[in-house]
């Protein structure tokens, strides 16, 4: 506190009587107006405001409704709810790999002064490396052979009498992100093709490559789906498998460090730009969360038509629910596409998906973010001896269950997204039993990938009941299942019919512009008065911002 | 010991072997410290409660985001959007979250945030003032922060309290009686009057009136 607030504080203490009696201070001033304006500048526009600002505001003797509203409609009250949300959202999926190493180029410069060419290293151990040799070994630098096959001559590297690599050259390329240019590229990474055999073998030519084609084949065996001698898409997670495979047409397949990190930006943008749109236009504020529009650039149609299937580790797929449109990744403008199915929102977003990668996550951060709500166990866990702790089912488990009642029911809405990515479930490709879709013989590896990561093939004790149903079915009762089939839009509108997420959102907009929360009088008071308010409007978030910033404490100053 | 302790005791040794007598002990005495502002909490009436679990049914102080402190600083200095931009790493170490390993914006004015908007402040009023003061091309005196008004320095200091605090009027007249000390202090130094303006603002930068509103 400042010494002449102290002061003040001192003064009006001194005289009175009734302050010694209550836990109330009531000596906050209201700002003048010129520091009110400040406050408010900061607050919905992100900045201080400008000496002319100050002025217009000075001329108009003050702060009033209509200087508010002109705020909230501006673009820049938009920009500022950005950080807001961020903090509710937690935009950032740096943990999470969107292509494997496979296909990350990197420029080197192989020989000084060269150009740089271009080379995944992991790529490397795979086409290049063998024998006991050096793993990591770059191409030549000079341009790549071919015989007359078209295919790519590699030349031993010798080292102590041994062979430990292929080499090869490398090639001219006209790279997707900078069209009408070209880049030196590593000829095996820079491959065209689009499909090829997969473990063609021998083994002496990739050792590192053959062992998991072994295993491979193995699980192939087991469910009778075909492998050796299938052809595979170079865009697809056994691409890895297929020595002919490479980065495809114009490197599509591959990214950058620098194109891969404007798509990670990307698909964080699309996340809030749902949110912005929501907000700059004064829809009901529920809206962000359900609604099926949203935006679309280059390199988020890029990464989803050419990248996104890529890994075994991240689940992605084409999804028949939200196309991206037909666009170039050099095309940065955002283009609106109407999703449809049960996406909701932001919440069925990749920058959604793929930062709370479980379903569990994906609830948890909805009940914290959008209801206020926490999970609280209600005790220590009771011993692993007790009977009670043999439940498979998390909702029946003693010490799990006073959280996972609530959470798995609330987990489910995303059951048909799959966790570990962001691949849209449909009923058609994963349908609710899978017995007969995922009994040998299967069609392909890919199938048979998906079968063990989608279903309950391998139940064990009370999940028996649900063998061979997708995993977000397991111990959901018929209501709960409604949850998998309707998506997240039907949590948001229990949230919306219950008062949750309205009491949450004002709640929030109150602690966020206060900076404090609420005292328990204002709980009782102002709080409700503001939901009756949020609510009457039609839910529009800049009502309860205006009620906020126009009521009598905010304008004071401690 | 470093080059100049070596030199200083250089004689010592010299004197040493010319005088079996130890030289006296010297103590040193410590380099006085600069003391720590203090604020003189006023006395509390007899059965006053603990001023600290008061509530205030006011909006609580808060500091300036990262966000919010580079956009403002390009509106007090009438500078281009964008002008100013804290790097990134910068930008978390003052409390700016990346939502993977802090998820919350840390908003207090900690010693840390304090030691950078220091540093901060001496880069940006130095950089204010090579365009505002400019000699052979300062800045139009309606877009500058620094000697706006070259008739009068407290005018000058008036406008330069108003864009980083709001505050002005009566009230304001506490302040730049303050900011003219610094001024006056500044503008001894062999800088001159642009040591006044830069000091000036460096001390309102650094204000809890500017940090927090």
């Amino acid at each position: 506190m400042h010494k002449r607030e102290l002061l003040t504080f001192a003064l009006v203490t001194a005289f009175s009587a009734s302050a010694y009696a209550q836990d109330t201070c009531d000596v906050a001033e209201p700002m003048d107006d010129t520091r009110f304006f400040r406050r408010i500048s900061i607050d919905l526009r992100g900045t201080g405001p400008s000496f002319e600002e100050i002025n217009v505001v000075k001329d108009r003797g003050g702060i009033d409704e209509e200087l508010i509203d002109a705020i909230l409609e501006n673009e820049s009250f938009v920009a500022a709810m950005r950080p807001y949300h961020a903090s509710l959202l937690w935009p950032n999926i740096d943990a999470t790999p969107i292509v494997p190493d496979t296909h990350v180029l990197f420029p080197l410069e192989i020989t000084p002064g060269n150009p740089p060419v271009y080379l995944s290293p992991v790529r490397s151990v795979f086409m290049r490396a063998v024998g006991n040799g050096a793993i990591f070994v770059p191409c030549l630098d000079e341009p790549a052979q071919f015989d007359g096959n078209g295919n790519i001559v590699a030349t031993p590297l010798e080292v102590g009498g041994e062979t430990v690599a292929m080499q090869e050259g490398w090639v001219e390329v006209e790279p997707y992100w900078a069209p009408g240019t070209t880049v030196r590229v590593c000829g095996f990474d820079a491959q065209p093709n689009v499909s090829a055999t997969v473990c063609p073998g021998p083994v002496e030519r990739y050792p590192f490559v053959e062992p998991t084609c072994n295993q491979f084949r193995q699980f192939a065996n087991a469910v009778q789906a075909p492998f050796d001698g299938t052809t595979v898409d170079c865009n697809g997670r056994q691409a890895i498998f297929a020595p002919n495979c490479g980065c495809g047409p114009n490197l599509n397949y591959c990214q950058t460090q620098e194109t891969g990190a404007i798509i990670r930006a990307s698909l964080l943008e699309q996340e809030l730009r749902v949110v912005d749109e929501v907000i700059r236009e004064g829809r009901p504020y529920h809206e962000a969360l359900t609604q099926k529009s949203v935006d679309f650039n280059g390199p988020i149609a890029h990464y989803l038509e050419h990248q996104a299937t890529l890994s075994f580790d991240l689940e992605a797929a084409g999804d028949p629910d939200a196309p991206p449109p037909p666009i170039p990744y050099s095309d940065f403008q955002w283009i609106r596409v109407a999703r449809t199915g049960r996406h909701a929102g932001v919440l069925t977003t990749p920058g959604y998906l793929l930062r709370f990668t479980t379903w569990r996550g994906r609830a948890h951060r909805f009940y914290n973010a959008f209801e206020c709500s926490s999970f609280i166990p209600n005790g220590p866990l009771p011993s692993p001896q007790d009977p009670c702790s043999d439940h498979e089912d998390l909702t029946q488990r003693c010490g799990c269950d006073a959280c996972h009642e609530a959470l798995e029911p609330m987990a489910a809405h995303w059951g048909r997204f799959s966790e570990y990515g962001f691949r849209n479930l449909t009923e058609t490709q994963f349908p609710r039993n899978g017995l007969g879709k995922c009994s040998p013989p299967l069609e392909s590896v890919d199938a048979l990938i998906d079968c063990f990561r989608q279903y309950e093939l391998e139940p064990v004790g009370e999940e028996q009941a649900y063998a061979g149903q997708l995993n977000a079915y397991v111990f959901r009762s018929d209501d709960e299942a409604r949850g998998v089939d309707e998506g997240p839009t039907r949590l948001v509108q229990q949230s919306l019919d219950s008062g949750r997420l309205s009491s949450c959102t004002v709640q929030k907009m109150w602690s966020h512009f206060m900076r404090r929360d609420p005292t328990q009088e204002e709980y009782e008071t102002i709080i409700p008065e503001l939901i009756a308010g949020f609510e009457g409007s039609g839910h529009d978030l800049k009502s309860v911002v205006k009620a906020i910033v126009m009521h009598p404490a905010y304008r004071r100053q401690p | 010991m470093n080059k100049k302790n070596f030199l200083w005791a250089l004689p010592l040794l010299v004197a040493c072997e010319a005088t079996p007598e130890p030289p006296p002990v010297v103590i040193p005495t410590p380099d006085p410290k600069t003391p720590v502002t203090s604020t003189e909490q006023p006395t509390m009436p007899v059965d006053h409660p603990d001023p600290v679990g008061l509530e205030v049914a006011s909006r609580g102080p808060r500091r300036l985001s990262v966000e919010q402190l580079e956009r403002t600083l390009e509106h007090i200095a009438d500078l281009p959007l964008g002008s100013i931009e804290i790097p990134e790493n910068l930008a978390l170490t003052m409390g700016k979250p990346d939502f993977l390993r802090v998820t919350e914006e840390s908003l207090d004015p900690s010693p840390l945030y304090m030691k950078f908007i220091v540093d901060l402040g001496g880069f940006y009023c130095t950089g204010i003032a090579d365009a505002d003061l400019n000699a052979q091309t300062p800045r139009p005196e309606n877009q500058r922060l620094m000697n706006r008004y070259p008739a009068s320095v407290d005018d000058g200091l008036e406008h330069m309290l108003l864009m980083f605090t709001g505050i002005e009027g009566e009230d304001a007249a506490p302040y730049v009686e303050r900011l003219r000390r610094a001024y006056d202090a500044g503008a001894a130094s062999a800088l001159g009057a642009r040591g006044g303006w830069e000091a000036s603002c460096l001390a309102l930068f650094t204000s809890p009136e500017f940090l927090l509103y």
